[in-house]
C-alpha cells in the first residue's frame, strides 16, 4: 500500500514516515504543498496524510487538486487548527478524517488502516 | 644541512635589500603609493584567509548539526515509536537504556547539543500525543533535562526565561510551577503571559490566583493566550469566574466576564447584572453582551437604565442584547431608537427588532416609508428575505 505524507516539519514527517513503516506501508514523503501536487500527479497513491498549514500550497489545495486528480485516494489532514469551519471546509472539499494536533500516532495507524480497509 | 637552511633566508633577505633600494631610489609619492599596494594586498590576504576559516567551520558546524539531528531523529522516533505493547518490556528497557547512556556519554555532555534536543523533544511532544508524549517526557526527565530548563529559570534574559517556562508547562514539569508563579506579575510582558499560562496548567490548587494580584492591562491576545489553556482543563478545574468581578483592574474583570460565557456560568447572571452599573464601559460593554447571549430576561430594566449614558459601541451592544434577552415591552423603545440619527444603532434597534417575531416585524413595515435617513433602507434591508 502506497502512503504520501506531506509535512513541511521535517522531525513530525519522519517520526510519520517511521511509525507508518513500521504498520507495513510504501512511504513517499514531501516537505511542502507544491512538492506534494506534483507527486498527486507523477503517481497514484491508496492513501494521502497532509498537513494544514504548508509553504507554497496549504493543505486544502492538496485536498481538493487530490480529489480532482485521484477520486477515490482517501485523505486525512493534521492540522493544528481545530477550528469548526476550518474542519468543515476540510470535509467540503472532500477529506476523509480530520486529526487536530497532538494527536495519538496509534490512533493514526488505526485510522490509516480503517480507511485503506474500506 | 646548514647551507640548506641559510639558502630560504638569503633570498629573503635579497629580497628585502632589493625593495629597500628601490624604495631609496624613488619619490616620496610612490614609496607612500608601493606602502599601500602592500597594505592592501597584506589586508586582502588575511581577509580571504578569515572568510576561507568561517566558511570550513560553519560548513562543519552544518554538517555536525545535521548529523546529530539524525541521530536525534532516530533516537527519538525509534524510543517512541516503538510499539506500544513492547514499552514495558524488559528487552525495550533494556535496549533503551544503551541508547540513552550511549547518547549521554557521547552527546549530551555538550549544552548546545542537550538546547537542540530539547527542541526536538518538544517539537514532537507538541504534535503526538498518548503513549508518544508520555515516552518523550520520560525521556526529557530522565535525560534530566527538567532541570536545565529549571536553572534557565534564573536567567537574567528574559527570552531565556519565557522559552524555559514554555517549555516546562509543555511538558508538564509540576516541580518547576512555584518558580514560575513568581513569574505571574513579572514587568515583562511575553515572560508573564507564559507564566501565567503555564501556572494554570502546572498549579493544582490557587492556579487562578494571579488574576487577584494582576495590575497590569490584560491584551486580547493575553486573553486569547489564557481562555486557550483554560478551555483544556477539566470541568472540576473551572473555577467560578464572578470572584474577580470586583477586581480594580477593568480587563481582569472584563477576561472574567468573557470566561462565564465561555463556560455557561448562567449563575453569575445577577453579578453580571450589578456589572452594568460598573464605571468602566469596557467592563458594561462586555457585560451587556454576555447578559444577551445568555437571555437574562431579568437584565432589561438594568440594560435600559445604563443606556443614555453609555458610550456609541456600548449602546449598540445593550441594543444586541435586547434583540436577544428583552420583553416585548421594550419594542416602543426599539422602535424609538430605530429613528435616531445614527445609522449605526438605527441599524442596530433593527435588528433588535426583527428578533421580536410579528410584532417586531410589524414595526419594521410600519417604518419602511419613514422619510428619515437611511431608516426605510435598514428596514426594506432587515425585511428582505433573502438575506
Amino acid at each position: 500500500m502506497k502512503v504520501l505524507i506531506i509535512e513541511d516539519e521535517d522531525l513530525v514527517r519522519k517520526a510519520l514516515e517511521f511509525r507508518l513503516k513500521k504498520d507495513g506501508y510504501d512511504i513517499t514523503t514531501c516537505r511542502d504543498g507544491r512538492e506534494g501536487i506534483v507527486a498527486i500527479h507523477a503517481e497514484k497513491f491508496d492513501l494521502v496524510l497532509t498537513d494544514l498549514m504548508l509553504p507554497y500550497n496549504n493543505g486544502l489545495e492538496v485536498v481538493a487538486k487530490l480529489k480532482e486528480v485521484q477520486k477515490t485516494t482517501p485523505i486525512i489532514v493534521l492540522s493544528n487548527i481545530g477550528l469548526e469551519n476550518v474542519v468543515l471546509d476540510a470535509f467540503n472539499l472532500g477529506a476523509d478524517d480530520y486529526m487536530t494536533k497532538p494527536f495519538s500516532p496509534k490512533e493514526l495507524s488505526v485510522r490509516v488502516k480503517r480507511l485503506l480497509n474500506k | 644541512m646548514s647551507s640548506v637552511l641559510a639558502q630560504p633566508n638569503e633570498a629573503s633577505a635579497s629580497v628585502v635589500s632589493f625593495i629597500e633600494k628601490e624604495l631609496e631610489a624613488t619619490d616620496l609619492l610612490i614609496k607612500i603609493c608601493i606602502v599601500l599596494i602592500i597594505l592592501f594586498i597584506v589586508l586582502f590576504i588575511s581577509f580571504f584567509i578569515t572568510l576561507m576559516v568561517a566558511r570550513t567551520t560553519h560548513r562543519h558546524r552544518d554538517h555536525y548539526e545535521k548529523s546529530l539531528k539524525e541521530k536525534y531523529e532516530l533516537l527519538l522516533t525509534g524510543i517512541i515509536f516503538n510499539d506500544e505493547d513492547d514499552l514495558e518490556t524488559e528487552e525495550f528497557l533494556e535496549s533503551k537504556k544503551r541508547v540513552i547512556s550511549h547518547f549521554k556519554k557521547h552527546y549530551l555532555h555538550l549544552r548546545k547539543n542537550r538546547a537542540y534536543l530539547r527542541e526536538h523533544i518538544l517539537l514532537l511532544h507538541k504534535n503526538f500525543a498518548g503513549t508518544a508524549a508520555d515516552v518523550l517526557r520520560k525521556l526529557y526527565i530522565e535525560l534530566k533535562l527538567d532541570k536545565e530548563a529549571i536553572r534557565e529559570l534564573n536567567s537574567p534574559d528574559w527570552g531565556i526565561q519565557a522559552n524555559a517556562v514554555k517549555e516546562l508547562a509543555q511538558l508538564g514539569i509540576t516541580a518547576a510551577a512555584k518558580k514560575i508563579k513568581r513569574r505571574t506579575q513579572h514587568e515583562n510582558h511575553t515572560l508573564r503571559i507564559e507564566a501565567q499560562v503555564a501556572s494554570i496548567i502546572l498549579e493544582t490548587k490557587d492556579r487562578f490566583s494571579f488574576l487577584g494580584k494582576d495590575k497590569n492591562v490584560l491584551t486580547e491576545w493575553h486573553q486569547l493566550n489564557l481562555s486557550q489553556v483554560i478551555d483544556k482543563l477539566d470541568a472540576e478545574d473551572i473555577p467560578q469566574f464572578k470572584q474577580w468581578f470586583s477586581s480594580t483592574n477593568d480587563s481582569v474583570v472584563q477576561f472574567c466576564i468573557k470566561m462565564t460565557l465561555q463556560f455557561d456560568q448562567f449563575e453569575s447572571t445577577n453579578d453580571l447584572i450589578n456589572l452594568l452599573k460598573h464605571p468602566s464601559q469596557l467592563v458594561v460593554g462586555e457585560a451587556a453582551k454576555v447578559l444577551g447571549e445568555f437571555g437574562a430576561t431579568d437584565a432589561d430594566v438594568a440594560l435600559l437604565n445604563v443606556y443614555r449614558d453609555a458610550e456609541n459601541w456600548v449602546k449598540i451592544r445593550i441594543l444586541n442584547a435586547l434583540g436577544k434577552c428583552g420583553t416585548h415591552e421594550i419594542i416602543p423603545f426599539l422602535q424609538q431608537q430605530l429613528l435616531q440619527n445614527d445609522i449605526d444603532i438605527a441599524f442596530e434597534a433593527g435588528k433588535a427588532l426583527r428578533l421580536f417575531g410579528n410584532e417586531g416585524i410589524d414595526t419594521l413595515k410600519a417604518n419602511l416609508s419613514s422619510p428619515l435617513y437611511g431608516v426605510s433602507n435598514i428596514c426594506q434591508h432587515l425585511l428582505d428575505e433573502r438575506i
